[in-house]
């Protein structure tokens, strides 16, 4: 690589791990910014490396300027770079780095974030984002819903909220974390409104800050049929999810969305009382009712299967 | 400085009103203001200060009492009591404060009480739950309407008619009735020992009108009756038109600035449960609560008048047992409306003891009863296995139950009747003492003749032209209070009333018919001595008259020039 | 031989089922089809409203010609959409907001129009061209007040900053509210 490349491109990376720093701290105005100086500085640097450098040269800054144009999201150009990289040498489809890079389901949550934002939004891009959160999305759904049908609405629904703000979307923030409280929200007001003074209202928040004893509620015993879930038939495992199903329905909404967003989204007592605007120890003790009760159902459901037995 | 986390809402609120990003003022529009504030604008400090005030009741009560206490009146809304409530009002259903314990009583209520409308559903006949608390508040004027309805819907007319009629009351032909009517049989501010010595004067002053016309003759004591009755009746006509002159001048003033406050400012009429109010007859209560907040928002403002005092006392103090209906025009005047459910509904909330109605025939006493009666059996009846004495007590009981209707014709009347002013025996005297006024105006100039009599009139022309008259003719411009004498020997005495004559021997003059008397042959016409004594009358009585004040010859008499 | 299982367990290996059961992935045509506003899928019907919407005829009496007097607000006209009915009212602007790319307004409707609706999908529509300007939704607050707090791209942003709330305001509005009406 010649100096002059060379100080290009070192030039590009400086600007491309400021835009890193800027993305990490939400800026992405300004992270957007970095990328495209970044990924002008590469293509003036294969420019000259197609003119006064070597190959391999050419084709190091070549996918340097695809990486940068993924990061700002310029998936056309991205490709467009990639297909004369590889119409200069077709060998290099099947090495790793450009295979990554071509292959968009191999991209990182940012790059696929930034392509998804642009309009028109990059339709393979968007494609290998809801492959990659759809189950557990629907997973969340259907813990929350209880309902195969429902769930698969409240995915898609949630999926179309998260596309009609896409240009606000962060590349450099939490995106499975964002589509579940998109979708857990989306939930919580369709039932606010289709309840309005049932399960929802707030006195039935207020007894749940009743302090608790601090007691262990968090296991459930079954009988001795089931040792391992793993090793549970078909049926039984179909059995059992209708169990655990059932006594997620005892709970109200909020219990039951407490203990999704504790146990399933992996969210801390701290976090979910901010949403609810509650205290850490409120949560607490929420989530301390709602095992307490999955308990009791759940065991009452093991008892009942016995006696069947 | 406590609280300072609703400090800084509220210069929020004021500071976006002035840049033009909140539409309503800061009071008006404090519920929706403080739901943006609280959601978008408040910081995380703000927040944790909110969160320790509720965190307790007692931390809450804390909080409401403060806004009673320093923020209304560091706000300058120390003029109105209502403002503090009207802001917790809107505040409780909104986050945090509907988790607060301490906000309870202000989510269904302004906690300021007033007289209940009763509003029938469509397929109501009468239920006690058709009785619908209403308050009213008063608020400074915003660009909105004068009127505005919460929890309920009614057109613009349906609240503005009321809001006419309390104008009216105020200060305009509806406060000249309410004042008449107060006049004629209004309770008066007097302690009980000055309304017993009122009482008795008047008792004496017609009793001594009594004695006077029909009594028996004072004789030198006339003067001293007349005198003291003249005295006792100035004295108590001083008194009672003093009074009424100052309490209708006071009640008038006030009138005139609660006039102008009713008109600077909105009126936010509550009533719960989503109604949709058809037809006017809520107005009567719309109007009467109306004029409840003004004595709420500023109960100091009565202290000049003992009127004003006293009805916004017992509306404050003793609304809760009464109900009203009827529909009321701008004037204040009342129009019937159908009553039967609406009584059916009083009589079946134990709360309600008395009801405002339209004067209509079917507000009466006895339809009332009728209507308690027809009531009974219903009772009666779903009570099959009863005894027969339990039956009994309980139609007993029903018949009981009790409820006063008070038909007015207009608001005015409304207020006597829910500020207890009417008296029986204020208008008895009033009655007694107008009658003795009007006796006395007519008896003023037999009074004043009694106790200043006129002087002695002298004899002028002219005399009588013919031999067969004697002309007494006086220079008096009282010739009902002198009589002229004639004794004679030679005359017959004669004795005749002195008058007024037109034409053309004009004159006020006694006309003495000369009449001789039998077996006289002297020819002694000028014999006699004509007296002029004065006459004494109180109305139609005349007392016997023993001053002569005048001696003239017939001789000197004859020789009158006539004219 | 009994175990004790944690619930927390029984929970993720619940969720782990439903994922493995979950249906396949939308197609990203389908979900970008879904996203699309209303408007570009029934341009005809958001045309038909816009020609209602610009019929309407808001009377706003002096206020419009006095300046002193405009803290009333001058009314924005309003076509409400439900499935069975449209409406021709308008609502007042109470509270307007735009900072940091977000608008922040608040709306008043007459209680009998609104009839207790929770949420309105409300359209902006601008008034000269007529285009549709954003999509967002409004909440009930409080008395017929409904809130709105979403978004705004760079340009209306910066077109709107500087309005306050008796300024004419240079959008009309649709209402929908069902997912039918829009």
């Amino acid at each position: 690589m010649t100096d002059e490349i060379e100080s290009i491109m070192s030039q590009a990376a400086r600007l491309e791990s400021l835009g890193t720093v800027a993305r990490r701290q939400g800026e992405e105005v300004a992270a957007d910014a970095y990328f495209r100086d970044a990924l002008a500085l590469a293509l003036e640097a294969a420019n000259q490396a197609t003119y006064g450098g070597s190959h391999p040269t050419r084709l190091d800054t070549l996918r340097a300027a695809v990486r940068f144009a993924l990061d700002c999201g310029e998936v056309t150009e991205a490709r467009r770079l990639m297909d004369g990289a590889f119409s200069a040498e077709a060998s290099i489809k099947f090495q790793d780095e450009w295979a990554q890079l071509h292959d968009a389901t191999a991209w990182p949550d940012t790059w696929l974030i930034a392509a998804v934002r642009r309009d028109p939004p990059d339709v393979q891009a968007l494609e290998a984002l809801a492959n990659r959160y759809w189950k557990p999305l629907f997973g969340r759904c259907q813990l929350l819903t209880l309902n195969h049908q429902k769930a698969s609405d409240l995915a898609q629904e949630a999926w179309c909220r998260v596309l009609r703000r896409r240009h606000a979307l962060k590349p450099g923030g939490n995106f499975p974390a964002y589509l579940t409280r998109i979708a857990t929200n989306l939930w919580r007001d369709g039932y606010r409104s289709a309840l309005r003074a049932g399960p929802m209202a707030d006195h039935r928040l207020e007894s749940l800050d009743a302090a608790h004893p601090n007691e262990d509620g968090e296991s459930v015993a079954l009988v001795d049929r089931i040792p391992d879930l793993k090793a549970l038939s078909p049926e039984d495992q179909t059995l059992l999810a209708m169990d655990i199903d059932e006594a997620l329905e005892h709970l109200t909404p909020q219990l039951r969305e407490v203990l999704v967003a504790r146990f399933i989204t992996g969210e801390s007592c701290a976090e979910i009382g901010q949403r609810y605007g509650r205290t850490e120890q409120s949560i607490s003790g929420w989530v301390r009712q709602a095992l307490r009760e999955m308990k009791l159902h759940l065991e009452a459901a093991s008892r009942g299967a016995a006696v069947k037995a | 400085m406590r609280f300072v986390w609703f400090w800084t809402f509220w210069h929020w609120s004021k500071e976006s009103f002035r840049g033009g990003s909140l539409l309503r003022n800061p009071l008006h529009g404090v519920g929706s203001h403080w739901d943006e504030w609280f959601r978008h604008e408040a910081l995380e400090s703000d927040l944790r200060a909110i969160a320790e005030a509720g965190r307790t009741e007692s931390a809450q009560r804390q909080f409401i009492a403060w806004l009673y206490l320093h923020w209304a009146h560091e706000a300058n809304w120390s003029g109105n009591r209502l403002i503090p409530r009207f802001v917790l009002g809107q505040l409780a259903p909104l986050s945090p404060f509907k988790k607060w314990q301490a906000f309870d009583e202000y989510r269904v209520s302004y906690g300021i009480g007033g007289i209940p409308a009763i509003v029938l559903t469509a397929e109501s006949s009468g239920e006690a739950e058709d009785i619908r608390p209403v308050e009213a508040l008063t608020l400074p004027a915003d660009t909105g309407p004068k009127t505005v309805s919460e929890g309920f819907r009614a057109n613009a007319a349906e609240l503005e008619t009321p809001h006419r009629a309390a104008m009216n009351v105020l200060s305009g032909k509806g406060l000249l009735i309410f004042l008449a009517l107060w006049l004629v049989g209004g309770q008066r501010p007097y302690p009980r020992w000055l309304k017993t010595l009122l009482g008795l004067g008047w008792l004496s002053a017609s009793g001594l009108i009594l004695y006077l016309l029909v009594g028996p003759e004072p004789g030198e004591r006339l003067f001293s009756f007349a005198a003291t009755l003249t005295g006792l009746w100035s004295a108590l006509g001083i008194v009672a038109v003093t009074v009424a002159v100052k309490q209708c001048f006071y009640a008038w003033r006030q009138g005139q600035r609660w006039s102008s406050r009713l008109e600077q400012s909105q009126v936010r009429l509550r009533m719960n449960g989503g109604l949709t109010i058809k037809g006017g007859s809520a107005g009567l209560p719309f109007c009467l609560n109306m004029l409840i907040s003004l004595f709420r928002a500023d109960p100091r403002a009565t202290d000049r008048s003992w009127i004003w005092q006293r009805l916004g006392r017992r509306l404050r103090a003793e609304t809760n047992g009464w109900a009203a209906t009827g529909v009321v025009t701008g004037d204040g005047f009342l129009k019937p409306v159908v009553l039967e459910p609406k009584l059916r509904a009083c009589l079946q909330h134990a709360g309600i003891k008395h009801i405002l109605t339209p004067s209509q025939r079917d507000a009466s006493r006895g339809a009332v009863a009728r209507l308690i009666h027809a009531m009974t059996p219903a009772i009666l009846k779903s009570e099959p296995d009863m005894p027969t004495t339990a039956h009994a007590q309980l139609g007993f009981a029903a018949e009981e139950r009790r409820l006063v209707t008070h038909r007015c014709r207009h608001v005015a009347q409304a207020l006597m009747a829910l500020g207890g002013f009417t008296s029986g025996w204020q208008k008895a005297m009033s009655a007694l003492a107008v009658a003795v006024s009007c006796l006395m105006l007519l008896a003023l100039q037999d009074l004043l003749c009694i106790l200043l009599p006129p002087r002695a009139p002298d004899v002028v022309a002219p005399a009588s032209p013919s031999p067969y008259y004697l002309w007494v003719s006086l220079d008096t411009k009282h010739p009902e209070y002198f009589e002229v004498v004639l004794e004679s020997k030679y005359w017959s005495n004669r004795r005749a009333k002195v008058m007024r004559y037109s034409g053309a021997d004009a004159s006020v003059r006694a006309e003495i018919f000369l009449h001789r008397l039998t077996g006289q042959i002297a020819r002694d016409g000028e014999d006699g001595t004509v007296w002029i004594e004065r006459r004494r009358r109180f109305l139609t009585r005349e007392y016997a008259s023993d001053e002569r004040v005048g001696r003239y010859s017939i001789a000197y008499l004859n020789r009158l020039v006539h004219d | 031989m009994s175990s004790k299982i944690p619930i927390e367990e029984l929970l993720r290996w619940r969720a782990a089922r439903a994922e493995a059961e979950a249906p396949p992935a939308p197609r990203a045509a389908r979900l970008l089809e879904m996203a699309r506003p209303w408007w570009e899928i029934r341009p005809e019907r958001f045309q038909a409203f816009v020609e209602r919407l610009g019929r309407i005829q808001v009377a706003c009496g002096h206020a419009m010609g006095e300046p002193r007097q405009s803290r009333s607000g001058h009314p924005v006209p309003t076509l409400i959409v439900r499935a069975v009915e449209e409406l021709e009212t308008s609502v007042r602007v109470l509270y307007l907001n735009v900072r940091d790319g977000r608008l922040r307004l608040r709306f008043q409707l007459d209680a009998a129009t609104a009839q207790a609706q929770e949420r309105f999908d409300v359209t902006f529509v601008s008034d000269k061209p007529e285009r549709p300007l954003l999509s967002a939704t409004a909440i009930f607050s409080l008395d017929g007040e409904y809130r709105i707090d979403t978004e705004l791209s760079e340009e209306l942003a910066h077109g709107w900053e500087p309005l306050k709330v008796t300024d004419r305001m240079p959008f009309r509005l649709i209402l929908c509210s069902d997912k039918d009406g829009g």
